[in-house]
């Protein structure tokens, strides 16, 4: 694959066969060359395949092999001009996102306190196989219609939480009905909890402030002990894409419509099919946003009781929830023309900048607070959107991997990287310990240079770094 | 005699199946899915059976590897061996299982079957799939 070097972290993949708009990957020469070992640019050059795709088929710095779409692949198709919706730019785990709440409690407090946290962390919140769900099955439907408001009705979490939550926490338009019964009865159940594989409740402490007046904005202070929540839609999620995948897959002919990777099936977003899946992805994402919403709300009670204190006074507030696994209908413009498109987000974050009447009043002048956990061992990044971001407003999504879950279960075992990290003052209360290895700090990229391209390429700009204390995973 | 591989994927995981027959290399595939998750697993007298209609070989795969999938997570069970019987017009699929409470993860549990690179064809006298497991 030829690549043409367009800026310093800006690479262009021209147009051939059948991409109807060239690829742009935002990687600085490091991350470009662990992305070029696998899959992933060729991944770029067949989403530029899609029908109705303009301007290009983007790649976030984190870009790496997935399945159809990159991980960290953005396409934006307009809507009405045959532009497309396609399941497989969003992912099974629809809506899969990260939440960070702030605290009153410095490291000294939490190490203080810190076995009785995290061994109230390690009760309270669901996690790895099975239902082990917090929230009743009689609020799912609710959940499905209203998202994190439903939640909070329900006796989770805070009114203000609404309001730094991307969508508010509510996806528009969704569906419960489109929702099918094997979705019901694989996922239904799983509502409060954190599953397994990628996903984890970090304690993580803020280590260095680069943008002082976004970070007072936000929330955030040197030395701040902050939670971060990585989790999706659970198997309700993985089973809706699954079934309109399906569907998809034998109604492509029927719109005259060909892929060069059958994972990236899709459907004219005004079609039946396509308004069918976004009615139920929408319904998918409020799962997940009152998943995070109820999760954060079992992480201030655990606080609470491992700190022998009161949620108020622990001053928990949610500094800002973003899913990276998600399609939305968002007016850009297109050659200076204001132009409504189906934006797809694979593994890659929304990153409005300052002025979007999308983000909550206290932080329009700001610009949207972007997350990006890097891996258990190293740190994660509180971004920033800014103006003129060239990809859609978006940005990346987390460190990237860069090793096989295989490779790095041989590198060395869960109960070593449990061992180092703990030797490295990080707590871990491990779902399965041999998991741990999977995920452990060598297996991902290097999260700094990660959150460094996204301001080199004006995709975000650094506010804070967030350093590990502390990690629950599934 | 089925045999199955991982594949080595950057985010995801997969396997490969070599097998003398259609419905052995649906099984092994199935198996193998199994396998990625929980290692060997006893199967303690709960099963999963379903039927699926005849149709291209790797629909057939996609199919019986997504039904399967979501069946055990609904019931909350964990697969161990499975048969694939040809029956009239489609293909049998029995699934001997135990609850996930008495097997442990010994990898990420998958969410999904993708249909990216997913291959079932024969192929140098024998039956090959290809499948990449979304985790």
């Amino acid at each position: 694959m030829e690549l043409e070097r367009i800026g310093p972290v800006t690479w262009r993949i021209s147009p051939g066969g059948g991409m109807r708009v060239p690829g742009i990957v935002f990687a600085s020469e490091a991350l470009l060359a662990t992305a070029a070992e696998d899959r992933a640019l060729d991944q770029v050059a067949n989403v530029a395949h899609l029908p109705g795709i303009v301007e290009a088929s983007f790649a976030m710095p984190d870009i790496h092999w997935g399945y159809g779409f990159p991980i960290g692949g953005v396409a934006a198709t307009a809507v009405g001009h045959g532009g497309v919706v396609s399941p497989g730019g969003v992912g099974f785990d629809i809506c899969c996102g990260v939440r960070l709440l702030r605290s009153a409690l410095d490291e000294a407090a939490f190490r203080a306190h810190r076995e009785r946290i995290m061994d109230q962390l390690d009760l309270r919140i669901p996690r790895g196989l099975g239902k082990g769900a917090i929230a009743s099955r009689a609020l799912l439907q609710d959940v499905l219609a209203r998202g994190a408001h439903a939640a909070l009705d329900a006796g989770f979490g805070d009114r203000r939480d609404l309001d730094r939550c991307e969508e508010s926490g509510r996806s528009a338009g969704a569906d419960p009905d489109a929702i099918s019964e094997r979705a019901l009865l694989r996922g239904g159940g799983q509502l409060g909890s954190l599953g397994a594989g990628n996903h984890f409740l970090e304690i993580q402490v803020v280590d260095r402030i680069l943008d002082p007046p976004a970070a007072a904005a936000f929330g955030l202070a040197e030395g701040m002990v902050t939670v971060m929540i990585h989790c999706g839609s659970r198997g309700l999620g993985h089973q809706t894409c699954t079934d309109h995948l399906r569907r998809m897959g034998s109604a492509m002919a029927r719109h005259g419509i060909q892929v060069p990777d059958r994972q990236l099936a899709c459907v004219p977003v005004d079609s039946p099919e396509g308004g069918s899946y976004l009615a139920a992805m929408a319904a998918s994402a409020n799962f997940a946003w009152a998943n995070r919403h109820i999760l954060a709300h079992e992480a201030r009670a655990a606080f609470a009781a491992g700190t022998r204190s009161t949620v108020a006074a622990l001053e928990m507030d949610l500094v800002y929830d973003v899913a990276h696994n998600l399609a939305k209908l968002e007016t850009h413009e297109i050659d200076a023309v204001p132009t409504e498109l189906c934006v797809h987000r694979k593994g890659a974050t929304r990153a409005f900048g300052p002025g979007d009447p999308a983000l909550p009043a206290d932080l329009r002048a700001i610009g949207q607070p972007v997350l990006v956990p890097g891996s258990m061992g190293t740190a994660s990044w509180v971004l920033r959107g800014v103006e003129g971001n060239p990809a859609f407003g978006s940005a990346a999504h987390g460190a990237g991997r860069v090793m096989s879950r295989k490779q790095a279960q041989r590198t060395e075992t869960g109960r070593a990287v449990r061992s180092e990290l703990e030797a490295g003052g990080i707590a871990v209360r491990p779902g399965s310990v041999r998991l741990l290895s999977e995920e452990a700090p060598y297996a991902y990229k290097d999260v700094d240079a990660v959150a460094e391209v996204c301001e080199l390429a004006g995709l975000a700009a650094r506010v804070a770094r967030l350093r590990p204390l502390g990690v629950v995973k599934g | 005699m089925a045999r199955y591989d991982e594949i080595d994927h950057t985010a995801d995981t997969g396997l490969t199946v070599r097998a003398a027959t259609l419905p052995e290399a649906l099984a092994a595939a199935a198996e193998g899915m199994f396998r990625l998750m929980y290692g060997e697993v006893s199967a303690t007298g709960r099963r999963i059976v379903f039927t699926l209609p005849d149709e291209v070989p790797a629909d057939l795969l996609y199919d019986v590897l997504a039904e399967l999938l979501w069946r055990a997570e609904a019931d909350d069970l964990a697969v161990g061996h499975v048969e694939v019987h040809p029956v009239d017009d489609g293909y049998r699929v029995e699934a001997a299982a135990t609850p996930t409470t008495a097997v442990e993860l010994v990898g990420p549990p998958i969410k999904a079957v993708t249909w990216h690179d997913l291959v079932c064809e024969p192929r140098d006298g024998d039956w090959f799939a290809q499948v990449i497991f979304d985790v």
